[in-house]
This record gives structure tokens, C-alpha cells and sequence, in this order.
């Protein structure tokens, strides 16, 4: 008889997206988080050797500065895509893809950064020993890897165990640079071996979840598979992180040699290095909002839709993403708010206590507002992540970077009252359109789900 | 990987409209649904005698299908008057990464109203809306599917006539069903000059007979073999692949069928009566389904009975090649899907195996169609242990099948007018068929007081009855004065009023005066 059989598939195939995001979203904040870790260690090594030899602080403290934000930003291209392809790896049950391709992104980013990095250190360390300048190309190896395997450390969600690691090798290399930490040589060699052990216990880890026959896996490389969005949003955003330093580092008003050819800023590291301290306790508030209930407003919202809810309640769970965003932004500002004022009013104390010229003490204030502001930024970002806008996210950071090497630029070209200014602005910018955009988002996700996916 | 598919579904596609031959103009151009020339059956062979006949018109072929590879090849040698054929694919999944789009919100305010309509007993598509142009300008096929707007209009349909169902379903359900209408519009928009539209169906068929016969002015001939309608039906209810969903928040049982169900029926129900409201002539095959036709609402005025008619010269010497005495072979020509009721038809073959120890029963027809009902109908003989009395022959040609039967059965849950069965009377076997369609027509008589008088050319029983079909098969089978009389009320019924060349007539009259 006449008539199609029109059996129509089901149109709404298992979004994948849905699920993969979860595991994503957590590890993209992670990962934007690795800076501020690394800093910190920066900071409290530092501190430690700035009483014994003041000169040799300030080299192993831009020794690491150096060797964090280039391997940064090496992986900032790639960690992000990557990310993204193990979360889908992991989702279309394919756990046994990950350790190769792990290794496989290991190999291919240590061999990239090898070409870029090796003659870029024989030239700005020409007058240093070589034993100096194997090391500092260990340093930076080294953290690319642990970049790298954070990546999918933060997928085990071992949050626990890793962070013991970290804590018990850090304080470890701490304590030895303390006791033995004679020379430059000696102390980048415990900081390099303690970041090796780091390293290897992060990739067991990883080999214990993900066993795998296979060896190494390129696949993450091929076309199809990479991310683009994704990368160029993290490469924009790790370089927009380090451009206003870099520009104080090399601008000859603000700018001293410390090592060879590489610059520092005595009147801008120290503050800012010290603000991003102050958005520790908003980072790990900020992680707990997206795990305990955005994450589960997002479930909702996605279950409504796939398992049939009306679209009276598809709209609540959608309300209830927003309320939620909504919340943890407003708590970030309190909490921070607070933390800041209390801050600012034991500024004084503080420095003294750490035997910080008063002098560093308002440009301290204005980057920790702009550190505030880089972590709702960062938290926006992350949603946006979540929701998989991969263009947004990619325009603000380019926006962002673009804003701060402008501006920063802007505010030495104004003297140094207005030193800082041009982060703290050009935060408050990206962060006031990221907002637009995330509300946006919101508005137009129904409307996405169903039409455009 | 999926871009790969798409390009060999296209090759395929290109491969198979290669052979077909193309013209700038046609007479007439028959609108087939998942029939004619891909799908055998009733409908295709009622085209294919229809074109071969009437050589003196130009007929043209719009197929329109589901999705490629639910055809495989031709399954016709084209008659030299058959100058055009198009083929056509309603539900063809493209891999689209779309854009967001803003569509004109002037332009939906004429598809609210059409689905207004659909809701009426009246229901109209927009002045606006029949002519193509509509759905080249103001919302394409894009803006459906992709634009805010259409986001919006969504919304606003739910939130007005489905607000407490699952809004997935609903959204699916109306996206897809008003999807073909761009395709369908892009097919009429793309028609070679035609001067009569002759659809063999309502549905998506008669809905492109429609726009294309209101917004070209071309008159147009419907012809029903079954009731679309009720068709539809009977597949929703066996439907799988409308997932429904109960609402999260009403884990209560709603009625039998579910609301996508309601509104698909009601859709195909809606798009009958706009194709019966332009058509020019709405032909069925016999009466009674003149007088449902009807009662869904068609123009009494309008109606037509024209029945089908068989190649006497060619049949009625297959009767005499019968060896005798009467084979015990009861055969069943129907491709093997869910509506021609296979399992019944093995279920009464095992019951009068009991009497007749050596019966069998054979299968005719292409098996690939549900291949999952298929498959189950083998297991079914397995498990009655019946390899040896049921053959599945698929395609034949009934020429050699007709002489070494000795009984035709059809045991369909639903027929139109089921050409086989003149077939088989003209080739001098009586009929054993469920109660569907003209079948106790044909096998009774009804048309007159001469047809009646003629006398059982077999015997009717309910649907889905195998004792009552066994029980027949062996009387017939068992008794040769009984199978001879029914015989000749066959040959005499057909051949006073099933030919071939009355059939013909019959149209070439009807074309003649429409044009």
C-alpha cells in the first residue's frame, strides 16, 4: 500500500555534549588554575631565600617565572583541546585512548617546545653555565609534562591525593632549598627533581585508571579532531595572564636585566605575584559552586530536555542554572570583598612582617582588585566552557589579552600612579561583556538545544 | 566518517536517477508515495498497467520516498509512454552544523494559521501559503528549522495546545512533520509542465498533488486505493519509533494512543480533506470505499468508483494449464510485512495441515521490506515445524505460480481493492480472504443483481480467524464440485466486469475530459 514507512530516527541524538561538559567544565577551571599554583610556589620559595641571598632569590624566583609562563603557554594551545578530546574519549567509554593519547600529546609538546625553547635559552643565557642552562630547560620540560598531566589528573577526580601531592613535594622542595639551597644550580636542581617525582607519581595516577595495550596515540593530532576554538581560547588567555608583566619586564622605564637577557620589574612582580595569593580562597569556593550545585542544575536542565519534561520545567531547571551562576558570582564578590578589606587594613602589618618595602602598598591594592576581578573572569569562563561556547570563550580571551597589553602599556606610558591600572580595566571590561555574554547564553540555550544541535 | 555516508548516499541517488529518463512536459503526472517504481505491489502494478495501457498519453513520476537506502534498484522496465521520472527523498539526514537565524515574523503568522486550521474541520492552507514562493521567501526551509523565530512559534503552539505533554516529543513531532512541506514545495516548484496530476494517495502525495495543482491551476485526479487515513492509523498503533515519553510530573497512564500519535493522525486526516477539497476527481476502487471517502469528508459530487481491472487473454490460459486434480497448494501473494497478516496465514496453514497432511502454502512476495517481521514469520514455520508444507518464494512471476495453485489466499489486516484476487480468478482459482477492503465484493458479488448471481467465487472470513481460513482451506481444497463452481462465478465475475480493457476505458474517458 501506498505511504512511507517515514520511520523517522530518533532526532535528538544522545547528546553527547551534555555528559562530556561535566568532566570538562571541572578541568577547565582546573586548568586555568595551574598559574596560580605555580606562583604561590614561586612566591613562598622566594621568600625563603630572599633573607639569605637577595640577588639569587631574584634569579631562581624569574628562573621559574620564565620557565612556568613559557611552558604555559606552550600548553595553553593545547591543553584545552585536549582536555576536551579525553572528556570525549572517556564518554564514548574509550577509556583505554587516554593514557596513549597522553603520552602522545607528552611527546609531541616536549618536542615542539625542545625546537623553541632550546636555542631560546642558549641565547638569553649566554653568559650562564651550562649546567644552569640544562637545568632551566629541565624546569621548563618538566612543567610542560605536569601541565599536561593535570589535565587528566583533575578527571580522576583523586581532588584528595593529588592535592596531597602536591602539598607534601612542594613543602618538601621548600624545606630542602632552605637547608641546602647554597647556590642557584643546587636550588633549581631540587626544585626540578621535586617536579620529577611530582610528575611521575601524576602519571601513575593516571596509568592505574586508564590501562591501556597501547603505547602512544597521535590520533588527538589529527584535523578533525582538534579543537581550534578551544585552543586559541587557551592560548589567548595564558599569554593575556602574562602579557602585562612581560610588558613591565621589557619596557626600558620599568624594566631591569635580572639573568642574562631576562627582564623583571622590581616596582611591578612583587605586588601582583602577592595579589593573585589573595584569590585562593575564591578559587576553592568558586570549584565547589560548579561542582556541588551547578553541575547538578545542569543534569537537571539536560534531563528535562532529553527525558521529556515540559517546557514549563525545562525553563525552571534553565532558571535554576542561572540562579546559581548568579549566586556563586555575588558570593565571589562578598567573600572576596571581605578578604580584601581586611587585606587592605593589615597591608601595613603584612608587609612589614614579610619585609616588603610600604612603597609596593598601592599597587598591591589595585592588583588585588583586578586578581579579584581575573577570578570571576576566569569563573564566567569557565561556565561559558561548560555551556560549550567555544567562540565566545575564544573572542574574550583575545579580547582580554589585547585590552591588557593596551592598556598596561597605556598606564606606564601615564606614570607610575597608574601602574596596575591597565590589568585591573581591562579585567573589568572582559569581565563585564563575559557577563553580557553568559546572559545571552542563558536566554538563547533553549532555543540552541533544540534547533541548533 | 559521516561526511563520507552522505557523499556515497548521493552517489547512489545520482546512480539511480541516471537511467531515468527526463522531459520539459508530461500529460500526466502520477505522484507515487514508497510505491511505483521501487516497491512492488498493488499500487505499482495498478501504475504500470495504467501507463502501459493509455499509450497515447506522455506520463511523468514523481517518486517520493523516506530516505535512500530504504529502496533498493527499479523494479519496473519503464513503458516507452512513461517520459519522466523524479525521485524524491523526504527524510534524508544531512549532517548540518547550523546557524543561528534570525526568519520574518510576518511570515509565521501564516503557518500559525494554517496549523490553526489543521485543528479545524475545515482546514485551508493560507492564500499566501499556496504559492511556492512562500516557502523560497518568506520562511525557508532554514527559518524552520533554524531561526528564533521559528523557536518562538514553537513555543507558542506548545504553550497553546500541548502545554502539559513532554515538549521533546512535541517539538520533534511537529518539526518533523512539517518538514517535507519545503521539500514537497521545492519538488512542485521544479515540476516539468504537466497538465493533469493524478496521485494514487492523500498523504505527502496528495499534499504535492495539492500544492502543485493550486499554485499552477493544474487539475487534479485523486485516486485512493486504500484510505490513507486509516493506514496511518494502523501504523501508529504498531508504531515503535514514536518514542513517547509521559510527562515527568504525570507518571499517569494516558489514554491508548498518545498524544503524538493523536497528532500525526490528525495531521494525515487534515492533509485527506485539503486534497479532497482540490481535487478534481477523488476515484476509489470500489464502494464502499466511495462511501468512506465520504464520511471523511469528500464531495459526494466528486466521488467516482473506477475498479481494477485484469489482462483476461494473457490469465485465462494459465487456467487451463492447471494440472488436476486440484494441486493442494494454497498460495498467498502479498510481500511479507506486518498489514497482509503473514503469521496468520502460517498459523492457518499449520490447523489444516492436521487434515490435509501434504498442504502447503507458499509466499509470494518481496521480503525485504520489514525484515524484522520477516524474519519472525520464518521463525513462527520453524517453531510449527512447518519448513517442509510453507515456502517463501519471494518475487515471482504469478504467470508461473497461478497454474500450480490451487487456492489464492490473502489474510491482510487492511486492503484496498486487491488486484491478486482478479488475478486469480482470471486464471481460474478461487479466493479464501480475510474481510478487508472490496474483498467479499469480489468474492460475493455486490454490483448488481447479475454480479450477485454468479454465485461465491471462495469465501470471506473475519480477520486474523486461521481456524476459519484453515477450515476453508480444506473444504475448497477437499472438494472438487465446490472448487469448480467458484471457479467459473470467478471467471464470470472478472470477465463481465474486471477487465482490463474497461479499466482503461475508464481513465482514458476521464483524462480526456479533464483536459
Amino acid at each position: 500500500m501506498a505511504g512511507i514507512g517515514f520511520e523517522l530516527r530518533k532526532m535528538l541524538k544522545e547528546d553527547s555534549i551534555a555528559s562530556t561538559m561535566r568532566s570538562f567544565g571541572y578541568a577547565a577551571f582546573l586548568s586555568t588554575g595551574p598559574w596560580v599554583s605555580s606562583i604561590i610556589a614561586i612566591l613562598i620559595i622566594s621568600f625563603f631565600t630572599f633573607s639569605l641571598d637577595k640577588a639569587m632569590s631574584y634569579q631562581l624566583l624569574f628562573t621559574y617565572a620564565y620557565a612556568f609562563s613559557s611552558s604555559i603557554m606552550l600548553t595553553g594551545f593545547i591543553q584545552l583541546p585536549f582536555t576536551r578530546y579525553i572528556a570525549d574519549k572517556i564518554y564514548d567509554k574509550r577509556e583505554d585512548l587516554v593514557l596513549p593519547s597522553y603520552f602522545g600529546a607528552l611527546v609531541a609538546t616536549i618536542l615542539l617546545g625542545l625546537i623553541l625553547i632550546v636555542p631560546l635559552s642558549f641565547y638569553v643565557f649566554e653568559d650562564q653555565s651550562l649546567l644552569f642552562i640544562i637545568l632551566a630547560i629541565g624546569i621548563f620540560m618538566v612543567m610542560t609534562s605536569i601541565w599536561l598531566a593535570n589535565v587528566i589528573a583533575s578527571s580522576l577526580k583523586y581532588y584528595k591525593e593529588i592535592f596531597i601531592a602536591y602539598f607534601t613535594i612542594y613543602s618538601t622542595i621548600v624545606l630542602l632549598s632552605y637547608l641546602f639551597g647554597k647556590s642557584v644550580e643546587i636550588n633549581i636542581a631540587i626544585f626540578l627533581i621535586g617536579n620529577l617525582i611530582l610528575f611521575i607519581v601524576l602519571t601513575s595516577f593516571i596509568a592505574k585508571n586508564y590501562p591501556s595495550d597501547k603505547l602512544i596515540s597521535f590520533d588527538f593530532f589529527k584535523f578533525k579532531n582538534f579543537y581550534w576554538f578551544l585552543g586559541f581560547s587557551g592560548l589567548f588567555y595564558s599569554m593575556a595572564v602574562w602579557v602585562d608583566k612581560f610588558i613591565f619586564w621589557y619596557h626600558p622605564d620599568t624594566g631591569t636585566e635580572i639573568l642574562g637577557k631576562l627582564h623583571g620589574s622590581v616596582v611591578y612582580d612583587m605586588p601582583i605575584f602577592m595579589a593573585y595569593l589573595t584569590i585562593v580562597p575564591g578559587m576553592a569556593l568558586f570549584f565547589f559552586r560548579l561542582e556541588a550545585y551547578f553541575s547538578k542544575q545542569y543534569d537537571l536542565f539536560y534531563d528535562a530536555v532529553k527525558e521529556g519534561g515540559t517546557l514549563n520545567l525545562i525553563s525552571k531547571y534553565r532558571n535554576g542554572m542561572i540562579d546559581v551562576v548568579r549566586q556563586a558570582v555575588r558570593e565571589l564578590f562578598i567573600v572576596q570583598t571581605i578578604i580584601n578589606i581586611l587585606i587592605y587594613i593589615y597591608t601595613p602589618n603584612i608587609f612589614e612582617f614579610l619585609n616588603i618595602p610600604q612603597l609596593y602598598s598601592t599597587l598591591f591594592h589595585i592588583d588585588m582588585v583586578g586578581a579579584q576581578l581575573q577570578l570571576v573572569f576566569m569563573s564566567v569562563l569557565s561556565i561559558l566552557f561548560y555551556l560549550d561556547k567555544r567562540r565566545i570563550t575564544m573572542w574574550l580571551s583575545l579580547l582580554f589579552l589585547v585590552l591588557n597589553a593596551a592598556l598596561t602599556y597605556l598606564s606606564i606610558i601615564l606614570g607610575p600612579y597608574f601602574f596596575g591600572y591597565g590589568y585591573a580595566v581591562s579585567l573589568l571590561i572582559v569581565f563585564i561583556i563575559s557577563l553580557y555574554m553568559l546572559r545571552k547564553t542563558f536566554e538563547e540555550i533553549e532555543y540552541e538545544t533544540f534547533l541548533l544541535r | 566518517m559521516e561526511n563520507n555516508a552522505y557523499i556515497s548516499t548521493m552517489d547512489e541517488i545520482q546512480m539511480k536517477n541516471y537511467k531515468l529518463p527526463k522531459s520539459k512536459s508530461v500529460d500526466i503526472m502520477i505522484i507515487t508515495e514508497g510505491t511505483y517504481p521501487y516497491i512492488r505491489g498493488g499500487v505499482s502494478s495498478w501504475i504500470h498497467q495504467l501507463i502501459s495501457g493509455l499509450k497515447e498519453f506522455k506520463f511523468g513520476i514523481v517518486f517520493i520516498g523516506s530516505c535512500a537506502e530504504d529502496y533498493e534498484g527499479l523494479k519496473y522496465d519503464f513503458p516507452p509512454n512513461l517520459v519522466h521520472i523524479e525521485v524524491h527523498y523526504l527524510f534524508d539526514e544531512k549532517k548540518h552544523y547550523p546557524k543561528k537565524r534570525k526568519g520574518d515574523k510576518k511570515a509565521f503568522i501564516e503557518l500559525r494559521e494554517f496549523m490553526d486550521s489543521l485543528k479545524s474541520d475545515n482546514p485551508k492552507l493560507p492564500k499566501k501559503m499556496q504559492h511556492i514562493d512562500f516557502f523560497k521567501k518568506n520562511i525557508t526551509q532554514k527559518d524552520f528549522l533554524y531561526s528564533k523565530e521559528s523557536w518562538h512559534f514553537m513555543k507558542e503552539m506548545y504553550e497553546k495546545n500541548s502545554f502539559d505533554t513532554p515538549f521533546i516529543d512535541y517539538f520533534w513531532t511537529i518539526r518533523n512533520m512539517h518538514m517535507p512541506l519545503w521539500k514537497l514545495a521545492n519538488i512542485v516548484k521544479n515540476l516539468p509542465k504537466t497538465k493533469i496530476l493524478h496521485s494514487p494517495s492523500t498523504g505527502y502525495a496528495g499534499f504535492t498533488a495539492f500544492l502543485a495543482s493550486s499554485s499552477n491551476q493544474t487539475p487534479f485526479i485523486l485516486t485512493e486505493h486504500g484510505i490513507y487515513t486509516r493506514e496511518r492509523k494502523i501504523d501508529m498503533l504498531s508504531a515503535k519509533w514514536i518514542s513517547y515519553q509521559e510527562p515527568i510530573l504525570l507518571r499517569e497512564k494516558l489514554e491508548e494512543m498518545n498524544h503524538v500519535k493523536r497528532i500525526w493522525v490528525n495531521f494525515f486526516e487534515k492533509l485527506s480533506l485539503m486534497s479532497y477539497a482540490q481535487a478534481t476527481n477523488i476515484i476509489s476502487l470500489f464502494q464502499g470505499a466511495k462511501e468512506i471517502q465520504i464520511a471523511y469528508g469528500a464531495d459526494k459530487n466528486k466521488t467516482i468508483v473506477i475498479p481494477n481491472g485484469v489482462d483476461m487473454e494473457r490469465l485465462y490460459p494459465l487456467a487451463k494449464k492447471r494440472a488436476m486434480p486440484i494441486p493442494k497448494v494454497v498460495t498467498l501473494i502479498g510481500r511479507v510485512v506486518s498489514i497482509k497478516d503473514i503469521k496468520t496465514f502460517i498459523r492457518a496453514i499449520a490447523i489444516a495441515k492436521k487434515t490435509i497432511s501434504e498442504i502447503e502454502g507458499w509466499v509470494v512476495g518481496d521480503m525485504d521490506e520489514e525484515p524484522m517481521y520477516a524474519k519472525e514469520c520464518f521463525d513462527l514455520v520453524k517453531s510449527f515445524d512447518l519448513e517442509k508444507n510453507i515456502s517463501f518464494l519471494g518475487f515471482q512471476n504469478i504467470d508461473d505460480i497461478l497454474p500450480k495453485s490451487g487456492l489464492l489466499t490473502l489474510t491482510s489486516i487492511s486492503e484496498g481493492m486487491p488486484l491478486v484476487i482478479l488475478e486469480g480468478f482470471a486464471a481460474g482459482l478461487p479466493c479464501i480472504s480475510t474481510d478487508v477492503g472490496s474483498c467479499s465484493d469480489l468474492i460475493y458479488g455486490s454490483l448488481d443483481q447479475d454480479d450477485i448471481s454468479f454465485g461465491n467465487a471462495g469465501e470471506v472470513v473475519p480477520i486474523a480467524d486461521a481456524g476459519k481460513l484453515a477450515k476453508n482451506y480444506v473444504k475448497y481444497l477437499n472438494d472438487a464440485d465446490l472448487w469448480e463452481s467458484a471457479q467459473l462465478s470467478g471467471l464470470k465475475r472478472v470477465k463481465t466486469y474486471y477487465q482490463q480493457h474497461q479499466f482503461l476505458q475508464r481513465y482514458r474517458l476521464l483524462y480526456e475530459k479533464v483536459l
